[in-house]
């Protein structure tokens, strides 16, 4: 199994305008400062090599959407903004005279979860089947997609899609088999509800635990997080806040803290616990800073169990 | 977990001793509750949390001293913890709890800030 990661910003995409790209150019070139390049792989090295991951790369802006790789057909968890540039991919991949099978496992309809699904173009092409499940009722999740593609919010209208689209409510803390691998959705506490799958295949274990607010108020709800999370190879989880902000003034907006999920990942015995759904207001040097903090609060709190801790971003790929 | 407490002049200073994590948490609620419920009925207004025998506090930990400042702040009394150790220093950074609590590097320091009057009944003491 493999992972994609095409969107992992929280609530709302951003993008990186003039002012940050100058700010990181001046760091760049600073850095460069009495360095001879003699050829573009001696910059290239100097890049990877001495120039830090936010001023050469940074985390990208656009909003929740990982592909899983490993199954015959394509799988996805979520349609935030980052659908679009996978769709770009797939167009540029097979064309449009090559139909597919296409996977979507909702964590819930909010918008930022959604929006990507209007500029995914093979949803226009006759031919592709897209499955689009979910924990909610049906009514619900093809409310929140028709609504989108209607007037006024949107010019191509959901009944002029090409594509076969079906919609399947799955049952909650049971096992699903679809394109190869093991699924089981969970609730998770968030406006309206949401839904963390754990995916399987292989020996192998990815949780996606977005959009949820784990407040630890009761050790029989932490047990099910905790047997839900157990031993998995990768947990992907809503770090959205710092925790003081998620227990005062963000209270109840259904979004969790990095330590946090530090905290349920060592206790689950996670391997690899990948902090997603940034918030929109950190930049590259926050968020990158937060990463820091978190191995380190790591690092204090561990007894004996080695949990690695990562930053989604966008295009990142992780092998499970 | 052990944990102790004593009234000096307006002031209750709970001294906490161990780790604060999920198993001991609900134990850390238990012991700071009889002091929160005289605040909600306006029978104490200040109070001071010693943690200078807490060698580490999670985020469970670190929850329940939220919702103790969130009863104090309701009904108008004072919380503050003091005398931390660097490495739950570093974890009240980290969670950004230094910036909605009141720190203080010493019992001392607290008390004298929180009371005047009670630093000097408590120098006498100490």
């Amino acid at each position: 199994m493999q992972l994609h990661f095409w969107g992992t910003r929280g609530s709302i995409p951003v993008a990186a305008n003039g002012l940050i790209v100058r700010e990181k150019i001046k760091k760049a070139l600073l850095l460069a400062k009495g360095h001879h390049f003699k050829s573009e792989e001696q910059i290239d090295r100097f890049i990877d090599e001495s120039i830090e991951f936010p001023t050469q790369y940074g985390y990208g802006g656009d909003s929740s959407c990982i592909q899983i790789l490993g199954g015959d057909e394509h799988m996805l968890c979520d349609m935030g903004s980052g659908l679009r540039r996978f769709g770009q991919h797939i167009m540029k991949k097979y064309g449009p005279q090559n139909p597919k099978v296409y996977h979507f496992f909702m964590s819930h309809v909010h918008w930022d979860h959604i929006m990507g699904f209007p500029f995914f173009p093979p949803a226009y092409i006759p031919g592709n089947i897209i499955h689009i499940y979910g924990g909610h009722r049906i009514e619900i999740l093809e409310d929140a997609f028709r609504r989108q593609q209607s007037s006024p919010c949107f010019p191509v209208y959901w009944d002029q899609l090409g594509a076969d689209i079906q919609f399947t409510q799955l049952k909650e803390n049971k096992w699903h088999e679809i394109n190869g691998f093991r699924i089981k959705p969970k609730r998770q506490v968030h406006h309206g509800a949401s839904f963390g799958y754990r995916i399987e295949k292989g020996g192998k274990a990815l949780v996606y635990s977005t959009d949820a607010e784990h407040k630890q108020e009761n050790e029989k709800d932490t047990a099910g997080i905790l047997d839900f999370f157990h031993n998995a190879d990768v947990v992907i989880f809503d770090a959205m806040y710092s925790l003081a902000d998620m227990i005062t003034i963000k209270e109840d907006w259904g979004h969790s803290s990095n330590i946090v999920g530090v905290d349920l990942c060592l206790r689950a015995k996670v391997k690899h616990y990948c902090m997603f759904h940034h918030e929109p207001a950190y930049n590259d040097e926050t968020l990158f800073g937060i990463l820091q903090e978190t191995r380190r609060y790591a690092e204090i709190v561990r007894e004996d169990h080695p949990l690695k801790i990562s930053t989604a971003y966008d295009n990142m790929l992780i092998d499970v | 977990m052990e944990f102790a407490s004593q009234k000096i002049l307006d002031v209750t200073l709970v001294k906490i001793q161990e780790r604060v994590d999920h198993s001991t948490a609900k134990d850390f609620q238990n012991a700071l509750k009889p002091h929160l419920d005289q605040c909600i009925r306006g029978e104490q207004k200040k109070i001071i949390i010693d943690l200078g025998g807490v060698d580490l506090m999670t985020s469970a930990g670190l929850r329940v001293l939220m919702i103790a400042a969130k009863t104090c702040d309701k009904h108008k009394a004072e919380i503050a913890v003091a005398a931390l150790q660097p490495g739950v220093q570093e974890i009240f950074k980290i969670s950004r709890f230094d910036l909605i609590l009141k720190v203080f590097p010493t019992v001392s320091s607290a008390i004298e800030k929180l009371s005047p009057e009670a630093i000097e009944e408590y120098k006498t003491h100490h």
